[in-house]
């Protein structure tokens, strides 16, 4: 398909005929021209003409998502600037040998019509033949039909393209939609509906040959039958288990990868538990030592004021001692004997009524007091232990305060530990890493489970499959005995040896699609952007199923986190952008070798030659893949239609396209005329050193419009 | 024509009837106008079965 025209009249906020001509056709050689650049500002009408060639490929259903009010396509104001109360857009495009003109109009009656074919409007189509010059018109289904057959809804749906959106490309829930648009883009679908269309005509065959036969062959054409219907039930239920086991494998690796990409939260969480066992100890010690800290208050505190009754009593007694008040009793029969022989211990008399005799007298009577010796004995007995007591609860208060102390330093230092550790494992997500493994470890078994039942249901299904191999040989020898087969015979055999034929080309084809177009992939995405990104086409073959469905491609695109760990919500929103252009381009480029070099009955159905027409792509590149991308854009596909803004279209951008000369073919502009200008926005665009006005004031205008002005 | 021959000429006959019954049916599917609402549309499976490979 090669674009060269698309025309709009009164379509949405376009006011009467507006075009653009398509660039012509990049050559193998270069990409010299086959860029077409639309610039506008929002709300100039990018979305719109993007969708005009949607629309006008599949009516209301080929439009885009973020195509606001799809119901209302002609202009608003047709009638206030005297045009008829339709829209009109047509595509002009070669395909083939044929030249080929669109025509899509809708009516106001249509538009407002309760019938939902009326929204699609009317389609016509003629169809040129560039050799014969032979013209032909189709119309309605019929029109339709054609275009689909050159472009289907899925190829256009990933090739014309809303730029916002084209991150979301392949992401989860749209794996299997996306593996539906490979399949139709590279033609493999028709392969998979004719396999489908061939088995669904087998069960009739049969019959008709089992009818037409007589006698043994008859018999075991009877016999065969049954045990192909038991064939058939035992490989539906196994088609549905395979769903289930692939769908639990996916989960199974899912979970993996997310264990894996949380092994630092899971080191944490280690660390985690870790702190928290050491916190527990900690506070388990405090408590002990905070316990026996207050029953030590409690049961001795008072030693702890005892302090100064001990030195006190020290002091009395020493006091006592130096007035010698407490003599020792040995001094008693000694000062006795002195007072008796009337002489001190110093020479001098003791004559009674002297008063050294009365002094010493005196002493004596205190020192025949026993009771008060006792009494002083005791007292310095009970400071003795008071003091030693004193000193123990010291001691002992000293080390459980010592204890809470140090308890208490630990806590907090694990406190601190673990609010880190718990803020580190916020920045890693879901930390719950035994959660996850008690999840994968349920899947694990499921899938178990189901991996036995296939095993089982193939393992039968091989006898079953053997008996028929035995009966079908023992059928054609009585066919040979019989001297001829009969034509139901050949229509049999000749539709089983097609659908083997097909099937088993459909497989070669898709297991060599994944790694061609992996590494394709990879390449395209690895000039763009200096992470390493994947696409990961997975087939699925659910083989001889009565599901029209028999065989799928998963399609998800990955950027890697860690070696060897890929993720599909992995990477930025610009970042997945480039991966998904990397994707379409290479699938686009994929397509077109296959219809240059397929050979066989593939050739029939091999990919096409396809455009690209794509919406504001690049809002979200940084500066550097700003300028590395732009020259990529003419090799994305044969032709590339572009819709810019000034956000996308800014001094990097350009610098990236003036490293590839002559890219650019045509060049629009989305002009909006005015009934007052806005006192803000972007008023002109600067493109090549030159500034083009994007606002124009139309005084006195009833209405606004979107006009598409050639500036190159 | 021997016996073996016979056989040999049928072989061929039959390889080229599926390559034709392949192809016919993807070329069909290409234009969708391999309609299996429709079986008695001329571009149903079972008719181009039919048409290539006769009653006799």
């Amino acid at each position: 398909m090669k674009l060269k025209l698309i025309k709009l009249r009164n379509f949405r906020q376009f006011r009467g005929e507006q075009q653009v001509e398509v660039s012509s056709p990049r050559s193998s050689a270069s990409s010299r021209g086959a860029l077409t650049l639309v610039h506008g500002e929002m709300g100039h009408g990018k979305t719109s003409l993007l969708n005009a060639f949607r629309w006008c490929l599949g009516g209301s259903k080929g439009v885009s998502d973020r195509f606001t009010g799809p119901r209302d396509i002609i202009n608003l104001h047709v009638f206030e600037f005297g045009e008829r109360p339709s829209a009109e857009v047509q595509l002009h495009f070669d395909h083939g040998e044929d030249s080929v003109e669109l025509r899509r109009v809708i009516t106001k009656v249509q538009q407002l019509s309760t019938v939902k074919d009326d929204h699609d409007g009317h389609l016509t189509l003629t169809v040129t033949s560039v050799i014969t010059g032979d013209t032909h018109m189709y119309e309605g289904y019929d029109a339709q039909r054609y275009v689909d057959s050159i472009i289907p809804l899925p190829v256009y749906e990933l090739l014309f393209f809303d730029g916002e959106g084209i991150n979301k490309l392949a992401t989860k829930g749209q794996n299997e939609k996306m593996g539906e648009s490979v399949l139709t883009l590279l033609g493999l679908n028709h392969v998979r509906s004719a396999i489908s269309a061939l088995r669904a005509a087998m069960p009739a065959l049969r019959k008709e040959d089992k009818d037409s036969s007589t006698g043994d062959e008859k018999k075991l054409k009877e016999e065969r039958d049954g045990i192909d219907a038991k064939l058939r039930d035992i490989l539906d239920k196994k088609s549905k288990d395979v769903v289930e086991r692939n769908a639990l494998s996916e989960l199974v690796k899912a979970y993996a990868d997310d264990l894996k990409r949380k092994e630092s939260a899971r080191k944490l969480q280690e660390e985690r538990e870790s702190a928290d066992a050491a916190l527990a100890d900690a506070q388990k010690g405090y408590n002990y030592a905070e316990s026996s800290l207050r029953s030590l208050i409690a049961e001795k505190g008072y030693v702890l004021f005892c302090n100064k009754l001990v030195v006190d009593g020290l002091e009395i007694t020493k006091k006592l001692r130096s007035e010698r008040k407490i003599p020792a009793p040995i001094m008693t029969d000694f000062i006795r004997e002195l007072i008796e022989a009337q002489k001190c211990i110093c020479g001098g008399c003791l004559v009674p009524g002297s008063p050294e005799h009365d002094s010493v007298a005196r002493l004596l009577d205190v020192a025949k007091d026993a009771k008060f010796h006792d009494a002083a004995a005791s007292l310095e007995r009970t400071i003795g232990s008071i003091s030693t007591a004193i000193s123990r609860t010291r001691t002992e208060f000293s080390n459980l305060i010592d204890i809470c102390v140090t308890k208490k330093a630990e806590i907090n230092k694990l406190r601190v530990r673990k609010d880190k550790i718990a803020a580190q494992l916020e920045g890693l997500g879901d930390p719950d890493v035994d959660n996850i493994e008690k999840n994968k470890a349920e899947a694990e078994s499921k899938l178990k489970r189901f991996e036995w039942a296939v095993m089982s249901a193939e393992r039968d299904a091989e006898k079953l499959e053997g008996d028929i191999s035995d009966l079908d040989k023992r059928i054609k020898e009585a066919q040979k005995r019989s001297s001829s087969s009969s034509y139901a015979a050949d229509r049999v055999s000749i539709v089983e040896e097609a659908i083997n034929d097909l099937d088993s080309a459909l497989k070669t084809d898709l297991n060599r699609l994944a790694p061609d177009l992996e590494k394709m992939v990879n390449d395209s995405f690895s000039k763009m952007i200096e992470i390493s990104g994947q696409v990961r086409v997975t087939p699925e073959f659910i083989a001889k199923s009565k599901s029209a469905d028999e065989v799928k491609i998963h399609v998800s695109l990955d950027t890697e986190v860690t070696d060897g760990v890929w993720r599909e919500d992995n990477a930025n929103t610009g970042k997945r952008q480039c991966l998904s252009l990397a994707f379409i381009s290479s699938l686009v480029r994929y397509a077109q070798q296959r219809s240059e070099v397929t050979t066989g009955f593939m050739a029939e159905v091999s990919g096409d030659i396809y455009p690209m027409v794509m919406d504001a792509p690049f809002a979200n590149l940084d500066p550097a893949a700003k300028r590395r991308f732009p020259p990529q854009l003419g090799e994305l596909a044969t032709q590339v239609v572009a819709m810019l803004n000034s956000d996308h279209y800014d001094a990097d951008f350009e610098k990236g396209l003036e490293t590839s000369p002559g890219i650019v073919g045509n060049r629009y502009l989305l002009v909006h005329h005015y009934r007052k200008l806005p006192p803000e926005g972007v008023r002109s665009i600067r493109i090549q050193g030159v500034d083009h006005s994007i606002m124009q004031l139309d005084e006195g205008s009833a209405y606004e419009w979107s006009e598409i002005r050639k500036i190159s | 024509m021997s016996k073996t021959g016979q056989t040999n000429d049928t072989n061929v006959s039959r390889e080229e009837l599926k390559k034709k019954l392949i192809q016919e049916l993807l070329r069909a599917q290409k234009v969708n106008m391999l309609d299996e609402g429709k079986a008695s549309s001329s571009g149903s499976a079972m008719n181009i079965i039919k048409r290539l490979i006769p009653k006799r």
